[in-house]
């Protein structure tokens, strides 16, 4: 994935004077209005993939100027060229040019906040010293001089050696072009002029190159003796030999005499940029704007708890409501498109695969995205808004007593109304063991799909007694979604004490000023989590969804048909009219209940009996719940085939049928233990193809939705069988 | 409060109160400014702190806290940076007395 450049050229476009003739890294700290430069700089001409063997993703498109074409790669935000997370160690590996399948960038774009000089600085010291020809790009002018700061940009640019520093306003496009035609010229630009602000290093640096030969260049050598050699590295420091590995080991020792080197060369930077700073900036009394008005209202500890429940009820009430009439809409669709073609194919496997397999599965797919987008939409606007950072403060003394930390918020709400967006929305916590357990506690919340199961079952089978002004029912509902939430919990407690043990992160959390966010930029990013959402879930989702078909479709029997066209064809003699309707009505369900017995479906329901025999279930629960497995929302629909009521059956009919099931020796089959039992089963059972194809895309691996699929099967198991045991025992 | 007991007390209270190490980022009231004087580097993820400039000479204000004053808010360089208490204890400062 990495020579898109040379692949990409079409012949008609050699003729062009110039290609793509060079590959440019926007490289700078986070936040600091990178991604909104960047599609500034590319539009639509970009393309989304990932880093090989992580979860990263590279953003790379290409910048048009005049006649030339230049390949921008959008970096992950770092602070330094020491990478402590996963994205920063992509960032700094891209730029170092030891990224597995990527070049060494012919230039760099640095991204420079006006608001946040200071940090900014730090990074752009040891960028400048990588002597890579590079220009600055500086964002946030028009904040910055709101918040009263004046830079004086000739004397900045002198300061870092004479490197050119273009100011934009990425949002009205000013100074834009400017920084066009400096990105294109980049391959004629001469390197950096190295700061060296830090002699010493410099000094030791050069005697490890002497030793070292021509494979280490300065810059390497530097951020080597800083590192030393670890696990991170270990690709580019091989090849050292044992001479120089010694020598590194003694220079070291020199420079830092045991203090930690990340935090001697912060000492050294930042006095350097606290100097700086005093000579390039003017701050001058803050303009109170709308801003930092809000922002010092909404960071008051009371207030601003109260503004974060009120957006997060916002965000959990659209998510949930205002998806509803697309998702019912989607759904209708679907039903209606896969009838019609259904009758015009006639009645034969092909018309039943299209209809029941392929537009089934598409819809299934589909069905996800208005609460994808609504949820994606709200996170990007907070994110660009500034929002995010200050929910996850305010929220992390109370997500860090139960072992996640503030980021974990939003994931956790949004699994309220489906898991596979909030999965998805876990992103923005930067710790991967914080973000996994987050993964594994988000679908116990009670998601949308399991709604009408429990209302299903709770309407039949819990009487509705007053307790109270409370009624057992929708206490009942209601003791559901505390059990997800306890059992959220308690697996994300377990998860950090045992295999995600480890080391608390440094809750260092910028809090950036509010911002208006960029609609351009939000529109990209929204378009991206649903292209991302159908290409790599989708696929999974749709698969699962065509297997569940031939399972209760196939394999057919020659006798069914005919046998319920006989009937058919005697009810039509005998009857008219609506009773005639009912009865033909009643003997097509009869014998699409016949044919899913004797189906794979019907027959692994059978199979399986035994095991769910102590739980209380019979083989149509059984089958039920085996064909909820790709999606609980479809055991409904299952039942009322099962039942042989018709897969489109309302609750009434459906539950009366549900009452009057049972054993050969005439029990009930659903007793109120047995019913306990599995609204427990369905509050942890891990039943979503959707959910998993998810978190194996967002962990990049299949162990954590395997894992997460048979640990929350065995929970669902047990604690029914606890349940219909102590019930009936 | 602390501050005004301070200021009306002589200079030599202050210095021995710094001196005795009692006042770190995370003894810093609502509103009060500091500079940093020392950071105990002890701790991995205190040296992460000081790559987001929490270094010697940074002059930082706490201006605000999560409910139960845990996280912090500090201002550093014009910048919004949250701290937790267990980290803030790292960092030694000698406060700013406003006016002086």
């Amino acid at each position: 994935m990495a020579k898109p450049a040379e692949i990409r050229v079409s012949p008609d476009k050699i003729t062009v004077r110039r290609g793509i003739q060079a590959t440019v890294a926007v490289v700078g700290n986070p936040n600091s209005g990178k991604s909104t430069l960047f599609n500034r700089l590319t539009g639509l001409k970009q393309r989304i993939g990932n880093y090989p063997g992580v979860t990263v993703e590279r953003h790379v498109g290409i910048l048009r100027w005049k006649d030339t074409q230049t390949e921008l790669v959008d970096l992950p935000g770092t602070h330094s060229l020491s990478p402590h997370s996963l994205e920063e160690q992509i960032a700094v590996d891209v730029v170092l040019g030891r990224m597995e399948g990527s070049r060494r960038p012919d230039g760099l774009v640095a991204v420079l906040d006006a608001t946040n000089l200071y940090q900014g600085l730090f990074l752009l010291q040891q960028l400048v010293d990588l002597e890579m020809p590079m220009v600055v790009a500086m964002t946030m002018n028009d904040a910055a001089m709101q918040g009263g700061i004046k830079i004086d940009i000739e004397a900045l640019s002198a300061a870092l050696g004479g490197v050119r520093i273009c100011p934009v306003v990425a949002t009205s496009g000013a100074g834009m072009d400017a920084l066009r035609e400096a990105i294109a010229s980049l391959p004629e630009t001469g390197p950096t002029q190295r700061l060296s602000v830090w002699p010493e290093l410099t000094r030791a640096a050069e005697k490890l190159c002497n030793i070292a030969g021509e494979s280490l260049r300065l810059a390497e050598s530097e951020r080597l003796l800083v590192d030393g050699i670890t696990e991170r590295n270990q690709s580019f420091a091989t090849g050292l030999g044992s001479e120089t590995e010694a020598l590194l080991h003694v220079l070291r020792e020199e420079i830092f005499s045991g203090k930690p080197p990340i935090s001697v060369e912060a000492q050294v930077r930042y006095d350097w940029v606290r100097k700086t700073l005093a000579s390039v900036q003017q701050s001058l009394p803050p303009f109170q704007g709308w801003r930092s008005r809000i922002t010092r209202f909404v960071n008051q500890p009371v207030a601003g708890t109260i503004g974060l429940f009120l957006v997060m009820a916002i965000v959990f009430q659209a998510v949930f409501a205002w998806a509803t009439p697309v998702m019912d809409f989607i759904d209708a669709t679907t039903a209606t498109v896969g009838a019609s073609i259904g009758d015009a194919l006639g009645e034969n496997a092909f018309s039943s695969l299209i209809a029941d397999g392929v537009i089934a599965g598409v819809g299934s797919v589909i069905i996800f995205l208005p609460q994808i987008l609504i949820l994606f939409l709200f996170i990007i606007l907070l994110e660009d808004l500034g929002y995010l950072a200050r929910a996850a403060y305010l929220m992390d003394r109370t997500m860090r007593s139960v072992g996640l930390s503030g980021q974990s918020i939003i994931p956790m709400i949004s699994s309220f109304a489906c898991a596979v967006p909030g999965i998805m929305a876990t992103r923005v916590i930067p710790n991967r063991r914080d973000r996994i357990a987050t993964i594994m506690a988000a679908p116990f919340m009670t998601c949308s799909a399991r709604l009408p199961v429990y209302a299903l079952l709770i309407a039949a089978f819990v009487p509705p007694h007053r307790i109270g002004f409370l009624n057992l029912q929708g206490l009942v509902l209601f003791g559901l979604y505390m059990f997800g939430i306890v059992m959220g919990i308690l697996t994300a407690l377990l998860m950090r004490k045992t295999a995600l043990r480890g080391p608390k992160p440094p809750f260092a959390l910028m809090l950036p000023e509010f911002r208006r966010p960029n609609l351009q930029t939000v529109f990209f990013q929204l378009l991206g989590r649903a292209r991302i959402f159908l290409r790599r879930a989708g696929t999974v989702i749709f698969t699962v969804a065509v297997v569940v078909w031939a399972l209760a479709y196939y394999p057919r029997s020659d006798d069914i048909r005919p046998a319920a066209d006989k009937q058919i064809a005697i009810a039509t003699e005998t009857l008219t009219g609506e009773a005639l309707d009912g009865e033909i009505r009643k003997i097509n369900n009869l014998a699409a209940a016949t044919q899913l017995e004797q189906s794979w479906l019907g027959r692994a329901g059978k199979v399986v009996e035994p095991v769910f025999r102590p739980l209380g279930w019979d083989w149509r629960v059984s089958a039920a719940v085996i064909a909820g497995f790709p999606a609980r929302e479809v055991v409904i629909a299952v039942l009322g085939t099962v039942y042989a009521v018709g897969d489109d059956a309302d609750e009434a009919t459906l539950s009366s049928r549900l009452k009057s099931s049972s054993w050969p020796d005439g029990s009930p089959v659903f007793t109120l233990p047995m019913v306990i039992g599995l609204l427990i089963f369905y509050a942890c059972c891990l039943q979503c193809a959707a959910t998993l194809a998810v978190i194996r895309r967002e962990t990049n691996t299949w162990r954590w939705p395997v894992f997460a699929w048979v640990y929350m099967t065995t929970i669902g198991y047990f604690g029914a069988l606890l349940a219909f045991q102590v019930g009936t025992g | 409060m602390r501050i005004i007991i301070i200021y009306f007390l002589n200079g030599t209270w202050l210095k021995k109160a710094m001196e005795m190490g009692s006042y770190t980022l995370a003894t810093l009231k609502r509103g009060e400014k500091g500079i940093i004087k020392s950071v105990d580097t002890s701790d991995p993820q205190v040296q992460r702190l000081m790559v987001l400039g929490l270094v010697e000479g940074a002059e930082i204000e706490h201006t605000n806290s999560a409910i139960g004053g845990d996280p912090i808010e500090f201002r550093l360089f014009g910048s919004g940076i949250s701290l937790r208490q267990e980290h803030a204890r790292y960092f030694q400062v000698s406060p700013i007395v406003a006016g002086g």
